[in-house]
């Protein structure tokens, strides 16, 4: 059945597996490390800016300007501008390992909107009964700004989430591997169109499975 | 009540920047407040009167720019961080919104101050049934905010604020957003609260019937000046300003509003007068209706009648047409302005 409706697929059963696995490997490796490293930003923004609990306009202004900046650089722009840190960094600028660095840059400042959007959400007279109640910043952050927002988060993280397997198939074109990698060299290159949509299935079915899961953890936190 | 104060005020202003115009804004404009340890202190005033700022300058969310809070002598506005928050610490506070936490459970809500606090598991577990038992939901540990009602809300809201054992209570429009019977049932509670836990409790509201059952005294603010202040029966038995006036008026039956003052419902012959009488003191008005008929042989129709026992003294009056031959009706009149109550002339015919 396989090899008759995608027979260029078939015949390059292992590799198409292997670029499978490795869109997995750099959704999962970038996700978690964008998630933790968005989070933090996001609170810092959310904590610092003016009549925040911990207003500290300096800090704020930086973060500001330089996700604005990141965010007006074009994805594909910023690989190629990245390629000599990302070097340094992984020791290489392709396959896996080479794109697992430019594609954290060039989701955090997106994730990190994401994240400030969701705190900022929150009802401002929780922060103030927290504040009221003689609780630290950091016990705020903690047990009000995240404790109240997993809901919120959760969903502009499947967002995020979604955004980064875009990212990981631009990768593709620069030489990273993943589905995009495939898709461009026997899709698009050697013009096997049942490749590309191959490729257009595992990526919907990706999505899909991300966006369940977004849904179910929001749903279970919110009462 | 001791008359030892828990809560001083000292010349206290505060101006706020207006985003959008740089226009400053005079929030609070020296404002000098006592609050008796152990009282119920009321502070009311329309929405933008300065309320809520005030209120908040108490727990030092809000800082004035000049002029001193004072919480049992240590003033608030230039403590280090971290003695304000242990300070905060004797100091509940309750919201017009509620404010619970709604991913947390009733239990959950009620022990988040005491989270991060030296008790053990079993000692706030105890705290919070207690607390939950007082404020009458001792059922209802385990529900989420969001399947219960606002009476419900409010009651949760007020056992987290005292799971510190505070020593003062601070209400923002804690009232507001309830319907009557249950602002109601809120006000005892409150009041019950006040006598069995001994603690000062201070609302900020902007309906006159909290003040009126709750407090022991009143301050009425106006665009963030107190225009008066004093002890809750005087205030309202004899009003200073027109602000208060009008607030007392949203209390009391005894307004004629014009239309029926002019229609034809009132009709007054001869030499007829409609009278109003109010209490100033605890002296009664009854027999005195009945002196004015017997001794001037004039008829004392009551038209309105409002009377009300506050801190155990009356309060309101009546209105009255007081019809008869001339000189009777202004001798009754005039006996009446003797009498310490205050007549006021509606009109006449």
């Amino acid at each position: 059945m396989l090899s008759k409706l995608f027979p260029n697929v078939a015949l390059n059963y292992n590799i198409f597996q292997n670029s499978i696995v490795q869109t997995v490997e750099m959704l999962i490796i970038t996700g978690i490390i964008s998630f933790l490293i968005s989070l933090i930003i996001g609170v810092l923004l959310v904590v610092t800016k003016k009549d925040g609990i911990a207003s500290n306009p300096v800090v704020w202004n930086i973060l500001d300007k330089i996700i604005n900046l990141f965010r007006s650089i074009p994805f594909i722009i910023l690989i190629a501008a990245l390629i000599p840190l990302t070097r340094v960094l992984s020791g290489t600028a392709i396959g896996v390992k080479g794109t697992i660095f430019p594609l954290i840059v060039g989701i955090v400042p997106f994730f990190s909107r994401q994240i400030e959007s969701a705190l900022n959400d929150l009802d401002q007279g929780l922060i103030e009964s927290g504040q009221v109640m003689g609780l630290s910043t950091f016990q705020i952050i903690k047990s009000i700004y995240l404790k109240e927002s997993i809901s919120n988060i959760s969903r502009v993280t499947t967002i995020t989430f979604i955004s980064l397997i875009g990212l990981t198939a631009i990768v593709g074109v620069v030489g990273g591997g993943g589905i995009g990698d495939f898709a461009i060299q026997y899709g698009f290159q050697q013009n096997e169109q049942d490749a590309t949509f191959a490729c257009i299935i595992v990526l919907l079915v990706i999505v899909t499975i991300v966006q369940i899961i977004g849904t179910l953890v929001s749903r279970k936190t919110t009462h | 009540m001791t008359e030892e104060n828990i809560i001083t005020f000292d010349h206290v202003s505060k101006e706020f920047t207006r985003a959008d115009s740089k226009e400053k804004l005079q929030v609070l404009k020296n404002i000098n407040l006592k609050i008796h340890k152990g009282s119920i202190f009321g502070i009311i005033g329309y929405s933008g009167a300065g309320k809520s700022t005030l209120i908040r300058c108490i727990n030092g969310i809000e800082l004035p720019d000049t002029g001193k809070v004072d919480f049992e002598d240590i003033e608030i506005n230039h403590m280090p961080k971290k003695q304000l928050r242990e300070t905060r610490k004797e100091m509940g506070m309750i919201f017009q919104q509620f404010n619970l936490m709604p991913s947390r459970t009733v239990f959950e809500n009620v022990a988040l101050p005491i989270k991060y606090s030296k008790q053990s598991q079993q000692q706030i577990k105890d705290k919070v049934l207690e607390l939950l038992k007082i404020v009458g939901l001792p059922d209802k540990a385990d529900a989420f905010p969001s399947t219960l009602s606002g009476g419900q809300k409010q009651r949760v809201a007020i056992a987290r604020a005292l799971v510190n054992d505070p020593k003062v209570l601070l209400c923002d429009e804690a009232t507001s957003a309830l319907d009557p019977q249950t602002t109601e049932d809120i006000i005892q509670l409150l009041r019950r609260l006040n006598h069995e836990l001994d603690i000062t409790i201070v609302v900020v509201t902007h309906e006159m019937q909290v003040i009126e059952e709750l407090c022991d005294d009143v301050a009425v603010l106006d665009k963030g000046k107190i225009v008066e202040q004093g002890d809750v029966y005087s205030v309202f038995v004899d009003p200073k300003t027109p602000l208060t006036k009008k607030f007392i008026a949203t209390t009391s039956k005894l307004n004629l509003p014009d239309e029926v003052l002019n229609s034809n419902l009132l009709k007054l012959h001869d030499n007829d007068l409609l009278v109003k009488v109010t209490y100033i003191s605890s002296k009664a008005i009854e027999p005195l209706i009945s002196a004015i008929s017997r001794k001037f042989n004039v008829d004392a129709n009551i038209i309105v009648g409002d009377i009300k026992i506050l801190r155990g003294k009356p309060l309101g009056g009546l209105v009255i047409i007081l019809s008869g031959k001339q000189s009777d009706v202004s001798g009754a009149l005039s006996y009446i302005k003797e009498k310490q109550v205050r007549t006021e002339v509606l009109a006449s015919a």
